[in-house]
């Protein structure tokens, strides 16, 4: 029983159909092993890129987020300089906002670049819309602030006309009618400085200040070991058939295992 | 046999081990996620990813000492690969470790007794 399996032996028991099954199985097992490896390995490649960029400095914003594309993972979190002007009829507020434990909105605001096209502003929020401060400054404006990526979920909810529950480029776009940049900027600073203004706020993602992503490189690393461990349990069992097959020798029979 | 039950005791150690960690882990998520907010990165402990850490390289663990045994029990791929999916599932790896015990021990006291 414990002799060593021919090469014939491994092989005979390798093409019949339950290994070719097992066989196929593996295959599939470590295909999904890769794709999932390899994911992990991307993330973990998003969170450090995402924190350089959050550390770098300020780029301009059409070199960020081009128009019609989405923004990629690895730009979350860019600190970035936008020049133009405030659309003052485009404003939304994002209802349900608070800051500092005190309720109110965010007023987002529409910023003309010199190419024509918009980006969302987060100017900051305010205790209700009609605060003073609502009213966008007129002229040119530099914008210095952080990029941020869309709100997953509620984009398309419109409560009342001019209000939102969550920031979206996509349906601000539609809502404006004119070329929208992917994303948003949150604002920081602004020159000139223009008073009564909304408090800013600090962005809802940050990038800079994040943990190595030892958890999505280690799975990384675990599915690929997952992936490998996969031949060594086929290898092993089907050596152990073929050791039953090869004590059977000539007994053609399917091999019954003991358990 | 020796053999064997130093096998099944490893495996049972990491049955343990691993079922704790993640039940704990799974009511840890559903406590997090369900009423502290955790989905805001911010307010997750440090303790909590570790754990996740560790989970994934204890359950690898797992996967050896389990190859290990279901192959000197002889078992079928397919059983093994039943006992292996157990310790990713919550709580799972405690009814396949009660299962395999039993029969180690049935296969144990089989051998006592008749000598082959």
């Amino acid at each position: 029983m414990s002799d060593r399996p021919t090469p014939r032996a491994i092989l005979r028991t390798a093409v019949t159909p339950r290994w070719l099954g097992f066989a196929v199985l593996a295959v599939i097992f470590m295909i999904g092993c890769f794709v999932l490896g390899r994911w992990q390995w991307d993330r973990t490649q998003d969170i450090i890129q995402a924190e350089q960029a959050g550390r770098s400095a300020p780029r301009v914003v059409e070199e960020v987020a081009k128009p019609g594309g989405t923004l990629t993972n690895e730009l979350i979190g860019q600190p970035v300089i936008a020049a133009g002007s405030y659309e003052p009829a485009g404003q939304v507020m994002v209802l349900h906002r608070s800051f500092n434990d005190q309720p109110g909105v965010w007023v987002v605001t529409p910023l003309l670049l010199t190419d024509g096209s918009l980006i969302a502003v987060l100017r900051g929020w305010l205790p209700d819309a009609s605060a003073p401060g609502a009213i966008p400054p007129a002229g040119s404006v530099v914008v210095t602030g952080v990029v941020q990526p869309d709100e997953g979920f509620y984009g398309e909810a419109r409560p009342d006309p001019g209000t939102l529950v969550a920031i979206s480029s996509v349906e601000l776009g539609k809502l404006w009618g004119q070329k929208t940049r992917p994303g948003y900027i949150t604002l920081q600073a602004q020159q000139p400085a223009f008073e009564p203004a909304p408090t800013p706020v600090p962005p809802t993602v940050v990038t800079d200040n994040v943990a190595f992503p030892i958890q999505n490189l280690f799975y990384a690393i675990q599915w690929l070991i997952f992936a490998a461990f996969a031949v060594v349990v086929y290898g092993r069992w089907l050596w152990r058939d073929a050791q039953d097959i090869g004590a059977e020798d000539d007994d053609l029979s399917t091999t019954v295992t003991p358990s | 046999m020796e053999k064997i039950s130093a096998a099944a005791l490893r495996y049972r150690i990491m049955a343990w081990v691993t079922g704790v960690v993640l039940g704990a882990l799974t009511i840890w998520l559903i406590v997090g996620y369900g009423f502290m907010d955790y989905a805001n990165t911010d307010v997750k402990p440090g303790l909590y990813r570790l754990l996740w850490t560790a989970h994934g390289w204890l359950y690898f663990i797992y996967l050896i000492v389990g190859v290990d045994l279901a192959f000197r029990m002889r078992y079928s791929i397919l059983r093994t690969l039943g006992i292996l999916i157990a310790g990713t599932v919550p709580f799972m790896s405690f009814v396949a470790e009660y299962f395999v015990h039993k029969d180690v021990m049935a296969k144990i006291a089989a051998q006592t007794v008749d000598p082959s």
